[in-house]
C-alpha cells in the first residue's frame, strides 16, 4: 500500500511541476471541502455482536465547509471558513435503536493563510499555513430508549475558539485546484477538552480575480521622439527610452528588456536580465540596433516602438508597451553640432576611390612636411573642377529641420549648403587620414549660423612658414597628448573658387569672429572635433 | 518693444561703436624700420605716419626701431625695438572674456569624446601607417626671431597696463611655440600680469612654472628665478 502511495505521491509531483506548474495566481476563491473531526470521543466504528441482536455504530464527526479565500498581499490571503459536522453514536439491540447520542458542531471561522512557497517557485504543489478564531456553535441530540418513545435531551452551546494549521493546494489549473488540509480546533480556547481536536479535510478550490502581478510598468520616458536615420550608429548604444519597472513580487526578480521597431530594427535587443529588488523601482534604458534600412526613409513617418518586458520569477512573466517615435527623412539634422560628423563617410568606397585619385596628383617631390596641406589644397580645387557650387536647402514645410547631403550626394547632385559642403569635403579629408573639424559660427548680431572646416596639416608650428609666412592664416591646436599643429580654416562654401580664396575667407571669418570679436571665448563660435 | 529687445539693440550698438573706434588705430610716430602687414597678407609693407590700422593687421618694429601709436579712448601705445603686435591685441578683454579665452584654451585640448558618443570597442590595439618620410618637428632661428618679437610685444602690452591682453597673447606665445627653452621668461610676464590683476592663484602658478626652468644659467634667467621666488613668497 505504501509503495503505490508513494508512487501516486511522485507521479502527482511530477505533473504538477512539469505540466501545470504555475502557482497560485488568482486573486480569490472558493473551496468545498469534506472534513473529518471527531467531535465525539469515539473512534469511528461499527461493532456487533450475535447474529446483529446487538450493535453500536459511531461516527466520530464528518461534515463539509465552504471556503472564501481572497488575496491580502503577496502570498498572504483572508479566509472565511463556514462549517457543518456531525457526529452520531447509536446503540441497537434485538434490531430496535435504543440510545441515540448526535453531536453537531457549525463553525464560523476567520483567519488569515501564507503561502510557503513564494511565487518564485512555480511548482504546482503550493502548501500553505492558516489560523484564525471565531465562534463555533454546538448542538447535541441525546435519546435514551426508542427514539420516538425515549426521554430526549437537547443542548446547545456557543463556543469562540481557534484554528491553526495547514495544507496543500495541488494547483491543476489557474482557476481549479485540488486541496488537502489538516488542522486543530481549540474549541473555546481548551487544548484536548470538549470538541477540541484535529481535523483532516479534502476538496476542492475553484479560484479567479486578477493574477498575481509580479511586477508593474510605472513609467515610460521616450528620450528619442525624433529619430535621425543618419545616427543610426549613435542609437545602437543611446537609448531610446527608459521604462520604470516596479518589482510586486514580494521577493527580488529579474527582468529583461525586448525592444524593436517593427521595419527598421535589425533583430530584437535584449537589455539582458537586470535584478530588481522587492519592493524597489528600477529605470532600463531601451536600446534598438537598426540596421541599414533605416537609411532608405525619404519621407519622415511614425514608427512604433515596441517594448516587451519579461520577469523571470520561476516562470517568465511578460508584459508589452508600446510607444510612438517619429523617424525623420534620412537627409534630416536637428542641428546638433556633435552629430553632424555622423554624415562624413569617410569609408565608403566611392569618396576613398574620388580622393585617393586625386591625392596621387601630388609630385612626388614635394615636400612631406606639405603633403597633407597639398592633399587638402587639391581636392578642394577638384571639387570645383567637377563643377560643384553653393546652394541653399530646399524648403522643408511644417516641421523644422535642417538637411544634410551625404558626401556621394553631393557629388552626384554637384551642390549643397554650407553643411553639405564641409560634410563633403570632410569626408574626403578623413578618408585620406586628414583630421578635420567643424567651426560652427552663432553669431548673435545675425539670424542664421553658418559652419566651415578646418582640417590638420599636421604641421607643427615651428615649421609654420611652410603653409604661410602669415599665423593669422592658421590655428595652432594641441591634440591631447599635448602635441600641437597647425590646422587651416576653409570656407567650403567658396567651392568653385581658388583654395587660396576659400583659405582667405575661413582663416579672416575665424581672426574676426572667432578672436578680434572673442567669439570663442564668449562660446558662439565652437570647434567641433570629428569623432 | 520688450526690455530684451532694448538689451540686444544696446549690445549691437555699442560694439558697433567700439568696433568702429578700435579701427582708427594710428600710427602717430616712427624711428627705424617699422613694418606693416594688412590682415592675411603674406608681405611686409613700410609703415608710414598718419597710416591707419585695422584690428587684423599687423605692425613690426626692426632692431633699433619704434613705433608710437594712437588708439581712441585710450591714449599712446609705444611699440619698443624688435617686436611685434597684432593691432587685435589691444582690443577691450575684460577680465571675464581673458578667462573664458583661457578656459577655452583647454576645452579645445580636451579630448572630443564626450558621454553622448558611441562606445568605442577597443579592437585595434595600434593603428598603422605612419609616413616614415615625413621629418620631426625643427626649430630654427627663424623661429627664435618670431618668438623674440613677440614676446616683445607682449611686453610691451604688459608695461602699457594691458595686463588681459597680455595674459591672452603670452598664452598664445606658449602655444605656439612649444619646443623653446625660454628660461621662463613668459611665465615671467605671465606671473607679472595675473599678479597686477590680483589673480594670486594664477601668479604663483605662473611663477613656479618660472622655478621649473632647466638649463639656464644667463644672468637674466637668475633674475626672473630670484624675482618670481620672491613673488611667490609674498603672495603666499
Amino acid at each position: 500500500m505504501k509503495k503505490y502511495l508513494l508512487t501516486l505521491i511522485c507521479m502527482l509531483c511530477l505533473i504538477s511541476s512539469e505540466l501545470t506548474a504555475q502557482g497560485m495566481t488568482r486573486s480569490t476563491g472558493l473551496g468545498m471541502r469534506l472534513g473529518f473531526w471527531n467531535i465525539t470521543n469515539h473512534p469511528t466504528r461499527i461493532k456487533s455482536s450475535g447474529l446483529g441482536e446487538s450493535m453500536t455504530v459511531d461516527i466520530g464527526g464528518v461534515g463539509a465547509w465552504l471556503t472564501f479565500f481572497s488575496r491580502l498581499k503577496h502570498n498572504w490571503f483572508m479566509e472565511v471558513n463556514l462549517g457543518a459536522l456531525a457526529g452520531v453514536h447509536t446503540e441497537q439491540s434485538n434490531y430496535v435503536v435504543r440510545n441515540v447520542e448526535s453531536s453537531t458542531i457549525v463553525p464560523v471561522l476567520f483567519g488569515i493563510r501564507r503561502g510557503i512557497l513564494s511565487g518564485r517557485f512555480s511548482s504546482s504543489i503550493q502548501p500553505y499555513l492558516s489560523a484564525g478564531v471565531g465562534p463555533y456553535w454546538s448542538a447535541s441530540i441525546k435519546t435514551e430508549g426508542e427514539p420516538m418513545f425515549g426521554e430526549q435531551e437537547i443542548d446547545s452551546k456557543l463556543y469562540y475558539g481557534a484554528y491553526g494549521g495547514g495544507g496543500v493546494h495541488l494547483v491543476l489549473a489557474s482557476w481549479f485546484a485540488l486541496n488537502f488540509g489538516l488542522r486543530y480546533h481549540f474549541v473555546d480556547f481548551e487544548f484536548e477538552k470538549g470538541y477540541s481536536g484535529l481535523e483532516f479535510s479534502t476538496g476542492f478550490s475553484v479560484m479567479w480575480g486578477s493574477k498575481q502581478e509580479i511586477f508593474q510598468i510605472k513609467d515610460i520616458k521616450v528620450v528619442v521622439n525624433d529619430l535621425y536615420p543618419a545616427y543610426y550608429r549613435f542609437y545602437n548604444t543611446y537609448p531610446l527610452a527608459l521604462i520604470t519597472i516596479k518589482n510586486v513580487a514580494g521577493y527580488p526578480i529579474e527582468v529583461n528588456v525586448k525592444s524593436r521597431i517593427n521595419g527598421f530594427s535589425e533583430r530584437v535587443q535584449n537589455s539582458g536580465f537586470v535584478k530588481i529588488g522587492n519592493g524597489t523601482s528600477r529605470d532600463i534604458p531601451v536600446t534598438v540596433i537598426f540596421g541599414q534600412n533605416l537609411m532608405q526613409i525619404n519621407q519622415r513617418k511614425p514608427a512604433i516602438l515596441d517594448i516587451e518586458v519579461e520577469a523571470r520569477a520561476g516562470k517568465i512573466t511578460t508584459k508589452s508597451v508600446s510607444a510612438q517615435i517619429m523617424v525623420h527623412n534620412k537627409n534630416a539634422w536637428n542641428g546638433d553640432m556633435d552629430k553632424l560628423g555622423m554624415f562624413i563617410t569617410s569609408e565608403d568606397e566611392e569618396i576613398l576611390n574620388f580622393s585617393r585619385k586625386v591625392a596621387s596628383q601630388i609630385k612626388t617631390d614635394t615636400p612631406a612636411v606639405r603633403a597633407d596641406f597639398l592633399k587638402a589644397k587639391i581636392l578642394f580645387e577638384e571639387l570645383g573642377k567637377k563643377g560643384i557650387r553653393y546652394h541653399r536647402d530646399p524648403n522643408i514645410p511644417f516641421y523644422q529641420d535642417d538637411r544634410v547631403q551625404f558626401a556621394m550626394e553631393t557629388l552626384e547632385q554637384k551642390s549643397g549648403d554650407c553643411d553639405d559642403l564641409v560634410v563633403l569635403y570632410a569626408s574626403l579629408l578623413e578618408s585620406l587620414g586628414i583630421e578635420t573639424a567643424f567651426i560652427e559660427v552663432r553669431d548673435p548680431q545675425k539670424d542664421i549660423a553658418h559652419l566651415y572646416l578646418i582640417f590638420d596639416s599636421g604641421v607643427s608650428p615651428a615649421d609654420g612658414y611652410h603653409i604661410s609666412e602669415n599665423e593669422k592664416r592658421y590655428i595652432i591646436r594641441e591634440n591631447p597628448q599635448g602635441k600641437a599643429s597647425i590646422w587651416v580654416p576653409v570656407e567650403t562654401t567658396l567651392v568653385g573658387e581658388n583654395f587660396e580664396s576659400a583659405w582667405n575667407a575661413g582663416a579672416m571669418a575665424y581672426l574676426e569672429e572667432g578672436l578680434i570679436r572673442n567669439g570663442i571665448a564668449a562660446g558662439w563660435v565652437k570647434i567641433i572635433d570629428i569623432d | 518693444m520688450n526690455k530684451l529687445a532694448y538689451i540686444l539693440i544696446s549690445i549691437i550698438v555699442t560694439t558697433g561703436v567700439l568696433l568702429a573706434e578700435f579701427d582708427k588705430v594710428t600710427i602717430i610716430s616712427i624711428s627705424g624700420q617699422v613694418k606693416v602687414r594688412q590682415g592675411l597678407d603674406e608681405n611686409w609693407t613700410p609703415a608710414g605716419e598718419g597710416m591707419q590700422l585695422k584690428p587684423v593687421d599687423t605692425i613690426l618694429s626692426e632692431e633699433d626701431a619704434q613705433a608710437v601709436i594712437e588708439i581712441p579712448g585710450k591714449g599712446r601705445f609705444v611699440l619698443g625695438e624688435n617686436s611685434m603686435l597684432d593691432i587685435g591685441d589691444l582690443r577691450d578683454i575684460s577680465e571675464k572674456e581673458m578667462f573664458l579665452f583661457l578656459m577655452s584654451q583647454k576645452v579645445q585640448k580636451m579630448s572630443p569624446h564626450d558621454g553622448n558618443k558611441e562606445l568605442k570597442i577597443g579592437n585595434v590595439s595600434v593603428v598603422h601607417g605612419e609616413d616614415r618620410g615625413k621629418p620631426g618637428v625643427t626649430e630654427g632661428d627663424r623661429q627664435d626671431s618670431r618668438w623674440e618679437r613677440e614676446k616683445n610685444g607682449a611686453e610691451a602690452l604688459l608695461q602699457h597696463e594691458y595686463y588681459t591682453n597680455a595674459v591672452v597673447k603670452l598664452t598664445n606665445i606658449l602655444l605656439r611655440y612649444p619646443g623653446i627653452n625660454d628660461c621662463g621668461e613668459v611665465h615671467y610676464f605671465l606671473g607679472k600680469a595675473f599678479e597686477a590683476l590680483n589673480k594670486k592663484g594664477q601668479a604663483v602658478d605662473a611663477y613656479r612654472e618660472v622655478l621649473n626652468a632647466k638649463d639656464c644659467e644667463s644672468a637674466s634667467a637668475r633674475k626672473w628665478h630670484a624675482e618670481a621666488q620672491m613673488a611667490i613668497e609674498k603672495l603666499k
